[in-house]
């Protein structure tokens, strides 16, 4: 398509072109979702185009979308973090036996929840950063780890029984929708505009595009590495803090379905909003994007194994689509 | 064979003369005409240069020639000995035409060795299921480097080779796979960080080569090179060709310079340095920084004062040490250093020294390192740019696009960065704007002390004199410059002192005046 664009074209007519290509490159998924929430309308519109429907859209992913920033701040700063899942899985584990096993105090088990999280991010940066072993490595062991350590603290058992109190926490209603839904989407536009308008943002962006250039430019680009860990961890346990707040207790096994749902997120976020770079706001978008086509899929009759086949699929497309956008973009 | 005979056959017999024909190439990025109607014909054996100021196309030109751009419209016919090459073109697939290239970049692959580098080519040629016998690939790998001159260890990692070396690693790495006779060779500005001392040494075996019937396509910004070796010139400006394989001879370095700029070059005139009150000389006062006992991996033990104002510049031959002082002593170094540095009075440990401590008491490094360590080529120019800066000029926590933009058209002007567009990708530019680029992002720091690796390399002849006359005006406001370079004339140019390095110490130091080959013959 851009061979086709000769020097002879008029400029306001290649201007419009341009103009046309980053809409469908920055926003093509939304146009995309807009679509497919057509067929469903068309297919099922008992059940798609109930408000039922939306509420189980926007009100269930709060948990993905505060693994999705972890993944985001991580990959940003060019490192590399495969424990968010296991991170959330330990916080919301700690917050349920503390709470109903020990009898401890909500809002202290919260904040104890949230430390150990972040304190387990902490531990990734100390051997990532400090002791310079491979992120991949190093995180996958912690993913490991962390999942025993919340196996063991729960005996292998779900711990339920939280309170309502707890609850309303991440449930309570607004709109229609749950606050969790709207703590996603303060932190999503917060992180998008530290990105955009802070030194801090565009100290991170350049820790991740070149270290070495971004060393000698005197930003303090092991302290970012370890920030960005540490934030990861609390993020990710966040998210573990309103899964078990909002179901009212946790079950420490199934920690390990939500990493593959974030990752996918994030990266196929790389294809909106900012092409080709990993951004807050496309992956909240995708999020949402995604969970609309599983739950329009389940309600035609597929079972549950549709959402493995689609966030799986999609993480493949979205690797693909973000590895062309950005190639188009030098070769423009 | 009269013209008649020429006329009847119906395939041109100039076909069969030229080694490489390129005819009819366009290129376009997005509404920016980078290439028009441009080509070159390259005889054989001979030698072409391929000349041009920064931005001309002449990467973009050779990168269509190894298939990484692909040319707009039909009109592009790329010939080699008369045939078409195989469309698409890939770069496996023009070499296998013997054409041979290395790019601007050098396209080393980080976190491999010198072995690897040299020999990945012909390692996947063998037969599948053999193993590599690593101490013969070593062994061909070290006598391809002898054909450079070069004592390089084989088991180095390029990462920690100096941009000199890392360019005679793609050199050596290329010159491995002509037959004698056939193939084109195309250097694209590889000759600029080479040392001196192999220069020669390089330029005989270029002749050798086109001597035994091998084509040479040579881009460079140094005339004086292209004059005593090429044969003919193409030369391109603003995308077109203005000068189709034009014979050197008898051609004069302002004459060639007149025909890229398109106009008579205003060149680097020291005396609008003179011009400041330049009472008592530097001698006489206190320095202004103070280096002690610098010591490095080579560097043992380097003293060098530097006075407020007054430009000193280091030289020296491979491995004396001018190549590595520039990092140990702004703390940019990653391995181990010793001695200090003294500046305003705060003494700095160097083996302690952080490049953010450095960078606090005023010390600003123009690394020569683009593509590692000045730029980061997947951003944008601007950003690149104003990096050092974002986080004092930023109010309220919040970074704002008014005082960017301010200072990049403020280089864009200074440097005549082309084009002048914020949001490009650095990427995007040509080696020699993105120089500039660099140039312009550590310039616009008002450093307290400046600090330049190799300055002016990639850039043309007249944004040599804009640099050096940047870097005059930077001393003429009474700051300190330490410049480490292979560049004689540049040095001569712009230094007030030399100081000339060997085996890591201080060995000569000239002071003004002197001309480029007195400092040659000091570094022996
Ligand atoms: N991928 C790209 N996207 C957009 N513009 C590009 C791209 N590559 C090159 N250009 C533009 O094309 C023009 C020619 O670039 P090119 O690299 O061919 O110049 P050059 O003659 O090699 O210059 P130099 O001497 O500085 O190396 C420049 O203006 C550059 O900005
Ligand atoms: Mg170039």
């Amino acid at each position: 398509m851009s061979t086709t664009l000769s020097a002879s074209r008029p400029p306001e007519q290649s201007a419009a072109r341009s103009l046309r290509r980053r809409i469908t490159s920055r926003y093509g998924i939304v146009v995309v979702w807009i679509a497919m929430s057509a067929i469903f309308a068309a297919l099922a519109p008992q059940t798609f185009l109930t408000f039922g429907t939306f509420q189980t859209i926007f009100g269930s992913q709060s948990t993905l979308v505060f693994l999705g920033m972890a993944a985001v701040c991580i990959f940003v700063v060019g490192e590399f973090d495969l424990s968010i899942a296991s991170m959330m899985g330990l916080s919301a584990t700690v917050l349920a036996v503390l709470v109903v096993n020990q009898g401890v105090p909500e809002w202290l088990a919260v904040i104890i929840a949230l430390v150990v999280g972040a304190a387990a991010g902490a531990v990734n940066g100390f051997v990532i950063v400090r002791l310079g072993i491979d992120p991949i490595v190093t995180t996958l062991g912690m993913s490991v780890l962390l999942l025993g350590v919340a196996q063991a603290i729960s005996n292998l058992v779900a711990v339920t029984g939280l309170s309502f109190g707890l609850a309303n926490l991440a449930v309570y209603n607004i709109l229609g929708l749950p606050l969790a839904f709207y703590y996603g989407l303060i932190v999503a536009i917060i992180f998008a505009l530290v990105l955009a308008f802070t030194p801090l943002g565009r100290h991170m962006t350049f820790v991740g595009a070149n270290r070495e250039v971004a060393r000698l430019s005197g930003i303090p680009v092991q302290r970012i590495r370890y920030g960005a860990y540490v934030f990861s961890g609390l993020s990710s346990a966040v998210a573990g803090v309103l899964l078990a707040a909002s179901v009212g207790g946790f079950d420490s096994s199934t920690s390990g379905s939500y990493l593959l749902p974030a990752l996918a997120a994030t990266f196929l976020g790389t294809a909106v909003v900012r092409p080709g770079t990993f951004n807050p706001i496309g992956t909240l978008i995708t999020i949402y994007f995604l969970v609309t086509g599983i739950v329009g899929l389940q309600l035609l009759g597929y079972s549950s194994w549709v959402s493995n086949v689609f966030y799986g699929a999609a993480l493949i497309i979205a690797v693909t689509i973000s590895t062309i956008a950005r190639s188009r973009l030098l070769r423009r | 064979m009269t013209i008649s005979t020429h006329a009847d056959t119906s395939v041109d017999p100039a076909l069969f003369r030229s080694r490489l024909m390129m005819s009819g190439i366009n290129k376009t990025f997005g509404r920016n005409a980078v290439l028009t109607d441009a080509g070159i014909e390259v005889l054989p054996g001979e030698i072409h240069g391929l000349l041009g100021q920064n931005g001309s196309g002449k990467s973009t030109l050779i990168k269509i020639l190894s298939g990484l751009y692909r040319p707009d419209g039909e009109d592009a016919v790329i010939r080699v000995d008369g045939t078409d090459v195989v469309q698409p073109i890939t770069p496996v697939g023009v070499m296998s035409q013997g054409v041979t290239i290395i790019h601007q970049s050098l396209g080393l692959i980080p976190g491999h060795s010198v072995t690897e580098n040299i020999r990945l080519g012909t390692l996947s040629g063998r037969r599948f299921g053999r193993f590599i016998d690593w101490s013969y690939e070593r062994e061909q790998a070290r006598l391809t480097l002898e054909r450079m001159q070069s004592d390089i260890d084989p088991d180095r990692l390029v990462d920690l080779l100096h941009v000199g070396q890392r360019a005679t690693v793609a050199i050596a790495r290329a010159l491995q796979v002509i037959v004698p006779g056939s193939g084109c060779v195309v250097l694209d500005e590889s000759t600029q960080s080479l040392s001196r001392e192999v220069l020669p040494e390089f330029y005989g075996t270029i002749r050798q080569l086109a001597r035994q019937g091998t084509s040479i396509v040579l881009v460079s910004h140094r005339l004086d090179e292209v004059l005593t070796l090429a044969d003919r010139v193409t030369i391109l400006r603003d995308g077109r060709v203005t000068a189709a394989g034009v014979a050197t001879h008898g051609m004069s370095e302002a004459q060639l310079s007149k025909e890229i700029l398109g106009r008579q070059l205003i060149a680097f005139n020291r005396v609008e340095k003179m011009a400041i009150p330049d009472a008592e000389p530097f001698g006489a006062r206190e320095p202004a920084v103070r280096l002690r006992g610098v010591t490095g991996e080579v560097l043992r033990g380097v003293d060098i004062d530097v006075h407020a104002g007054e430009v000193v510049g280091v030289i020296g031959a491979t491995e004396a040490g001018h190549e590595e002082l520039p990092y140990v002593i702004t703390g940019a170094h990653s391995s181990t250093a010793a001695g200090s540095i003294e500046i305003h009075t705060a003494i700095r440990d160097l083996a302690e020294l952080r490049v953010s401590q450095s960078l606090a008491d005023g010390v600003v490094l123009v690394p020569t390192d683009r593509a590692g360590q000045g730029l980061a080529l997947g951003e944008t120019a601007i950003s690149n740019v104003s990096l050092p800066r974002v986080r004092d000029k930023s109010r309220h926590g919040i970074l704002r696009a008014a005082w960017q933009k301010e200072e990049f058209s403020a280089a864009c002007a200074m440097l005549n960065i082309s084009p002048p567009d914020p949001d490009q990708l650095a990427a995007s530019f040509s080696g020699g704007n993105q120089q500039k680029l660099l140039l312009a992002k550590w310039l616009l720091q008002k450093p307290r002390f400046f600090v330049l690796h190799e300055p002016t390399q990639a850039v043309d002849v007249g944004a040599r004199a804009d640099i050096l006359r940047a870097i005059s005006a930077i001393a003429a406001e009474g700051v300190p410059v330490l410049v480490s370079s292979i560049e004689a004339e540049d040095l001569s140019l712009i230094c007030d002192r030399i100081i000339v390095l060997q085996d890591g110490q201080n060995s000569r130091e000239l002071t003004r005046p002197f001309t480029p080959e007195q400092v040659q013959e000091a570094i022996g």
